[in-house]
């Protein structure tokens, strides 16, 4: 339950509810703590028994009570006694139980169990009676009793401060400021303590309104201001008494006191709100995409290609050729969303095609689309983004599909495998549980055939003791494992396409290379149709028949894997396999493209490219480029295309002649990459200048 | 961009040149409720100044516990670690505050590793500062601002927050906090297994570079046998906390002797599809060879490990 500053700062002046809440105590505390008393005509405790128990008036605004004092004044001057106590029974009940948990978060071990033993003690004293003798012995001293009130609270503090206190210190932030040589009262003070504010806003409200309501209700019981000095608690006590002859003083009094007390209640929901709302559901709403119900009857008589899918239908010609129905047709889509007004493209007029059992790689550096594209074949969206163009998956139309209908998509015809296999795993329940579920969801089952599925799906996965998996809970096993299972939750609804995004990047590279056997034999067995997403040129050559460059939201190359890779055509597709460190020769400077990508919403008109792209000229820059094919199904966004080969052949060939004979051919390739080379920290901070836009962009991409 | 090429490993002799760290016989516990896991076992290794040792091996190996001991985030249970002639095995927290201005660390995500709420140059400072508190506040703007500017970054940096960036400007952002109090030894803690493959690229290029103008020494650990290979003079292969193969770069990669050694390399998937091709059939050969030999049950040789 971390939070980064401000945030709930930010959130309390800007939810509607909690701005009542603010504007009410600053009613309270200016107005009637300050304000009132300044200028009030009325003295409290001024009695005038010719105007008794009167309604509101002219003279007396909230009328007057049976002894005819100015309600209104009373209620001012009593809200010290009120406010007094709140305050002190919340910063007694913070400061100890911050500091206490923060301690004991931060060092667990012993102080920790004594701690917590204290706090149990605490808890288990019973408030009432404690208050009532402390009143008893220091006779009626309110500060006192608020004092201990404070103390008394201070457990439930100290327990919720120690549990985020435990969160915080796992982060490896903590850990790289104690390798920077920090102290730890320096890390608790510097970096655990700023985030514990969000809770410590949470914490002081709701202790300020359980502070009210143990504060009234001691008043009533005449432990506080000694009569006739005026309290909160004391005014609903005299008005009850007269409740049956004139009930109109309670009312403004019990007003005063219940608002007050929602107000602070109502701070605390919203905040909490705020911390909880930061907290993401990966696991939940991934697990979700899979669970959907009935296969679907709807196979309608495939689509037509449109002719804006250059790229694909050079692609898929053959296949089309043979009336072949895609499984997946993606055709011009663009998805945006708003930012500051206007609204920013994540990806523009990418259009593909996927046949049934083929596997295409969409391959680029984060920042390039890839997922977006992705996942708007499950009809995903980044959080508040919008679409157009349209994705065909099987002959239905995906975006703009009700949620019934992609329901029944998701999991019968197209599962998606996400990236971080854990956190599509539900962590408090079994594998077996979530795995029996979701095939439950599928399939009318009985629990001990759904059990006897689960089992075949594992095996499926080449799991083999499947009992033992299945009993184990996810952060018992492997990260490889893990993969395993969410490949086999996937397969669960027997889909036709398979959504892959990154699935072997946050694996180690031998788990990775038997993750992408499974996916080989699996889609071979089952005739899978596979869009992978990743940013290895390995994984592409590895498993697909296609592979799709992306670079800054619109596909730059297309074609089928053996010419990708013996003569990629788009100096990106060069560049970015030129890059891969697995490919390189080792001694010297790796190769690698200066800058980064391009952040949505500053891609240049023309080549998006060209700024870091070795061969780009004037022209390039001038105007968008269109991608264009350049030999049957082979599609290229460059307009240099053509003269690049030349180039980069007379380098070639000056090589082989001239000094540097010893340089091999492809590395000279690579040199013409890098010619013109920027300064990195003249890229870096051209970087920087766009990254704010990149980090909005970042957040809303990964929220969903 | 002929640059120079990276000069040969140099074989030094452990006896005569006194390497700037030496683990010896390192063993590391788990303690789990009851129960105690030996995770690391047997471990030795030299480290020469300006020379970079690359520990490999798969996840659960053990690597990252042999860094987290040499950076005293993690008990030994048995051997030492001496760096500079000291035996620092047990040393106390003072001393160990006193050490991070000569050992310091980049880790794997460079997500977690930026306090979101501190600004770049607040977190350096912070680095420079706890080394050196005699430093005036003019003196520590100008080591932040030459810091970023070694790792290719311009000074208005200072002023940012971690969230502005991306993935691989973090990793410059770290190393430059790690390098502002002018370390001898740097662990690299997957410093760039979560980058993509093309950024990669560039911090490697960047380590290298740091690496020859200061004579750093790097503890470069990762599960890419080929990503190692592009920094690291040495190479030390370990599995299930033993390490079980060393020697130069080139006798590791080119001729390795150890088939859980030879297992790796085929792991590491290359843009060729034909020489994929090969390497698939490879690992497969090689995972057979491997398990016949040791009848041991890894994450990379079983499908079943939990």
């Amino acid at each position: 339950m971390t939070t980064r500053r401000g945030t709930v700062f930010r959130t309390l002046i800007t939810n509607p509810v909690s701005i009542l809440a603010l504007i009410w105590l600053a009613i309270v505390i200016i107005g009637m703590l300050i304000v009132i008393p300044l200028i009030s005509r009325y003295s409290p405790t001024e009695q005038d028994l010719a105007a008794t128990l009167q309604l509101p008036s002219a003279a007396h605004l909230l009328g007057t009570d049976s002894l005819g004092r100015d309600i209104l004044a009373r209620l001012a001057w009593g809200s010290r006694v009120t406010i007094t106590g709140v305050v002190i029974v919340a910063v007694i009940a913070n400061v100890i139980g911050a500091t206490m948990g923060l301690i004991a978060g931060h060092f667990r071990s012993g102080l920790d169990a004594t701690f917590t033993a204290f706090a149990d003690m605490l808890q288990s004293i019973p408030a009432l009676v404690v208050l009532l003798s402390v009143a008893a012995v220091t006779s009626r001293n309110v500060t006192v009793v608020m004092v201990v009130l404070g103390v008394l609270m201070s457990a439930g503090a100290y327990r919720v401060f120690r549990a985020s206190t435990l969160n915080i210190r796992g982060e490896l932030f903590i850990t790289a400021a104690r390798t920077s040589g920090l102290r730890e009262g320096q890390i608790m003070v510097r970096h655990e303590l700023p985030r514990l504010l969000g809770q410590l806003v949470i914490q002081s409200s709701i202790i300020a309104s359980l502070a009210i309501v143990v504060q009234v209700g001691l008043g009533f019981l005449g432990i506080d201001a000694a009569p006739p000095n005026p309290s909160w608690g004391g005014m609903i006590k005299e008005a009850s008494t007269s409740i049956y002859t004139n009930i109109w003083p309670l009312i403004p009094t019990s007003a005063v006191v219940v608002l007050t007390i929602l107000a602070f209640s109502t701070l605390g929901d919203v905040a909490q709100r705020a911390v909880l709302g930061r907290r993401r559901h990966n696991g939940l709403s991934r697990a979700k995409i899979s669970r959907s119900v009935a296969k679907t009857a709807a196979r309608a008589s495939g689509a037509t290609v449109s002719a804006t899918q250059v790229a694909s239908t050079a692609a898929s010609a053959g296949a089309a050729a043979g009336a072949i129905n895609p499984m997946l047709v993606i055709s011009d889509l663009t998805v945006s969303v708003p930012k500051d007004g206007s609204s920013v493209k994540l990806v523009s007029n990418v259009s593909l095609t996927l046949l049934p059992g083929e596997v295409v790689g969409l391959v680029g550096e984060s920042g390039a689309g890839k997922s977006v594209t992705a996942r708007a074949a499950l009809g995903i969206l980044p959080a508040g983004a919008t679409a157009t163009g349209s994705v065909v998956l099987d002959g239905q139309e995906v975006l703009g599909a009700s949620e019934q209908t992609l329901q029944k998509l998701r999991g019968s015809k197209i599962a998606y495998i996400a990236q971080e296999p854990m956190a599509a795993l539900n962590p408090a329940y079994r594998v077996g549980n979530q795995l029996i579920e979701i095939v439950r969801t599928h399939q009318k089952l009985s629990r001990k055939a759904a059990r006897q599925r689960a089992i075949q799906l594992l095996e499926t996965v080449q799991i083999k003791n499947t009992e033992h998996v299945l009993k184990a809970y996810p952060h018992q096993i492997s990260g490889g494992m893990a993969q395993r299972i969410v490949i086999a939750i996937a397969l669960s609804g027997d889909p036709d396409v398979i959504v892959a995004d990154e699935p072997t990047t946050a694996l180690d590279v031998s788990a990775q290379m038997q993750i992408l056997d499974l996916l080989r034999t699996l889609q071979k067995e089952r005739d899978l149709a596979v869009l992978l997403v990743t940013h290895d040129w390995g994984v592409v050559a590895d498993l697909c028949d296609r592979g799709i460059a992306m670079y800054a939201g619109e596909i730059v190359e297309e074609a089928e894997v053996a010419p990708l890779f013996a003569h990629p055509r788009h100096p990106y597709s060069m560049a970015l396999r030129a890059s891969d460190p697995h490919a390189q020769k080792r001694g010297g400077r790796l190769h690698s493209i200066p800058g980064v990508v391009p952040p949505p919403g500053t891609w240049p008109s023309g080549c998006r490219f060209a700024d870091r792209c070795g061969f780009a000229t004037d022209a390039c820059r001038e105007q968008a480029v269109p991608l264009e094919l350049i030999e049957d199904r082979h599609a290229v966004r460059c307009i240099r295309v053509d003269e690049i080969v030349v180039e980069i052949e007379e380098l070639r060939h000056e090589s082989v002649t001239g000094e540097r004979t010893a340089v091999r051919a492809e590395a000279v390739e690579h040199d013409a990459l890098e010619r013109v080379t920027r300064e990195q920290a003249a890229a870096d901070s051209a970087a920087v200048e766009s990254a704010a836009v990149e980090r909005v962009t970042i957040e809303r991409v990964s929220v969903d | 961009m002929t640059e120079p090429l990276l000069t040969e490993p140099q074989l030094t002799e452990p006896l005569l040149t006194e390497p700037l760290l030496r683990v010896t016989d390192l063993a590391v516990d788990y303690k789990r409720r009851r129960t105690v896991a030996r995770v690391v076992e047997n471990v030795s290794f030299d480290i020469v100044e300006g020379e970079t040792l690359g520990l490999v091996g798969e996840s659960g190996s053990g690597k990252s516990t042999i860094g987290n001991v040499v950076l005293g985030l993690v008990p030994a249970a048995a051997g030492a670690v001496i760096f500079d002639g000291e035996d620092i095995t047990h040393a106390s927290p003072k001393r160990r505050r006193e050490l991070t201005s000569d050992i310091q660390v980049v880790f794997q995500d460079p997500y977690g590793s930026l306090n979101p709420a501190r600004s770049i140059g607040a977190t350096l400072a912070e680095s420079l500062v706890a080394s050196d508190a005699t430093l005036t506040r003019k003196e520590v703007t100008a080591r932040v601002h030459e810091s970023l500017d070694t790792v290719g970054m311009v000074a208005s940096v200072a002023q940012r927050f971690p969230t502005e960036f991306s993935g691989g400007q973090r990793q410059r952002i770290a190393i430059a906090r790690a390098l502002i109090v002018r370390p001898r030894l740097v662990v690299c803690d997957e410093a760039v297994s979560a980058l993509d493959l093309s950024i990669q690229a560039q911090v490697l290029n960047l380590l290298d570079r740091l690496r020859r103008e200061r004579s750093l020494s790097y503890l470069f650990i990762s599960h890419d046998i080929a990503v190692i290979g592009h920094l690291s003079d040495h190479i030390a292969v370990l599995d299930r906390g033993r390490i079980v193969e060393t020697g130069t770069t080139a006798e590791v990669i080119d001729h390795p002797q150890d088939a859980y050694t030879r297992l790796l390399l085929a792991a590491a998937p290359v843009p060729d599809p034909a020489a994929q091709k090969k390497r698939r059939e490879a690992f497969r050969t090689q995972r057979a060879e491997y398990l016949a030999s040791t009848g041991a049950v890894t994450g990379l040789v079983s499908t079943t490990r939990l």
